[in-house]
């Protein structure tokens, strides 16, 4: 009689909180849950409310790089707006395309840089190459989504450029230690220091007239024959961050 | 003797936070596996059937305040599977490998049927409820056997200090 009197206690017990509707069971459950049972199920809701915290924070997270990236992007992309915006000198009719420099290629003062602009994008081996300051160099080689330019300080570059008061002509040469000069000046020329350099009407890369850089000094040539003038360019290739390549030459 | 009450009491417990915390990430099919059917069945074969109901009723009661709707069910329903398998198991000796897995097979079938004739009662005894109901059955048998004998290489298990 004993054994069997607690089991069947339990039932009743357990069919009597069955029983009634269903507020009433929830009623009571919110009691046990309130008193004896609180410490055990707070901890379950401690657990939940933790496990979904992290949840949460790992979605917030997630959001965020997003957002980082987005906005990263949206930046860049006004960056580019505003170099585009910030040209100081008259392209003409000739449209471009804008390129980041993503790279370069060679050391020191013979490195090229690498374009982010290929032949996807219209790119050709010798396109004139600018920036939102003057001129920056050619295109010597393109892949299909980037190329390859020869700017103004590589030794390998030069071109005819003139004084743009006086139209002294000269050709635009840059020496291994990173000078630039404006050589073959013909002696008697009328060239100070101060005066703009422009590319030369004699150029078969540039349109004339696109800045070039500042005479910082005039100096004889080695044999005497000739004036050179140390420029200093109006662009830093070394600082560059976007180009535009000329569609198309001169 | 208390040391074995109390460990009973606290695996009670371990098994009602994995129920209510852990499992939920096995569903299937709508299905929740319940591992507090395998832990009757591992107390009915392991402990004396006075304490071990108590346990049981509190630990069914502890898992029906997480689902207050149906308050008191799962102490029943436990309570039921609990002295139904005391009662089968009388004629099995106490190591019977075969009267285990028919005390689990019997503790799932009673789960499911009185599952399936609450549900039925509340939302209707329909053709979706059977086959929730199989798949249940299915589930929580795996289930069950996987628990139970856990349950026993843990309990099998001993602490040896090796000098």
């Amino acid at each position: 009689m004993k054994k069997i009197f607690l089991p069947l206690a339990l039932v009743l017990v357990s069919i009597l909180l069955i029983l009634g509707s269903t507020e009433g069971r929830v009623k009571r459950a919110s009691m046990l849950g309130k008193t004896v049972f609180y410490p055990f199920l707070h901890s379950v809701k401690l657990f939940r409310t933790n496990s979904a915290l992290k949840g949460e924070i790992a979605r917030l997270r997630e959001q965020q790089a997003a957002t980082t990236l987005e906005n990263l992007n949206l930046r860049n992309a006004l960056k580019e707006s505003q170099t585009l915006q910030g040209i100081s000198f008259d392209t003409g009719a000739i449209a471009f395309e804008v390129g980041e420099v993503i790279g370069y290629s060679g050391q020191f003062q013979q490195r090229n840089l690498v374009v982010n602009k290929g032949s996807a994008q219209g790119v050709k081996v010798g396109s004139p190459v600018i920036s939102a300051r003057g001129i920056v160099g050619r295109v010597v080689s393109v892949a299909v989504t980037n190329c390859v330019v020869l700017p103004f300080s590589n030794p390998r570059f030069q071109i005819p450029v003139m004084d743009k008061s006086t139209s002294v002509q000269g050709v635009l040469q840059s020496d291994l230690t990173g000078k630039t000069r404006m050589n073959m000046i013909k002696l008697g020329s009328e060239i100070s220091a101060g005066d703009t350099i422009v590319t030369s009407n004699l150029s078969t890369l540039y349109p004339k007239g696109y800045p070039v850089g500042t005479v910082a000094r005039i100096s004889d040539s080695q044999d005497y024959l000739f004036i050179s003038a140390e420029l200093e360019p109006f662009t830093q290739v070394e600082n560059l961050e976007h180009v535009f390549i000329l569609q198309g030459r001169k | 003797m208390i040391w074995k009450h109390i460990w009973t009491f606290i695996l009670g417990l371990l098994c009602f936070y994995a129920q209510v915390l852990l499992l939920p990430a096995f569903e299937l099919f709508g299905v929740i596996p319940n591992i507090l059917i395998a832990w009757v069945v591992y107390l009915v074969w392991t402990r004396e059937m006075t304490p071990a109901l108590i346990v049981i009723f509190i630990i069914g009661l502890l898992y029906d305040t997480t689902q207050p709707e149906s308050f008191g069910m799962h102490a029943l329903v436990l309570l039921l599977i609990a002295i139904i398998l005391y009662q089968f198991r009388k004629p099995f000796e106490s190591e019977s490998v075969l009267a285990r897995m028919l005390s689990l097979v019997l503790a799932n079938v009673i789960f499911q049927v009185v599952g399936w004739l609450v549900l039925g009662v509340v939302y209707g005894f329909g053709g979706e409820l059977v086959i929730l109901s199989l798949i249940g059955l299915g589930y929580n048998l795996a289930i069950s056997f996987v628990v139970f004998w856990l349950m026993q290489l843990v309990a099998r298990l001993r602490i040896v200090l090796v000098e």
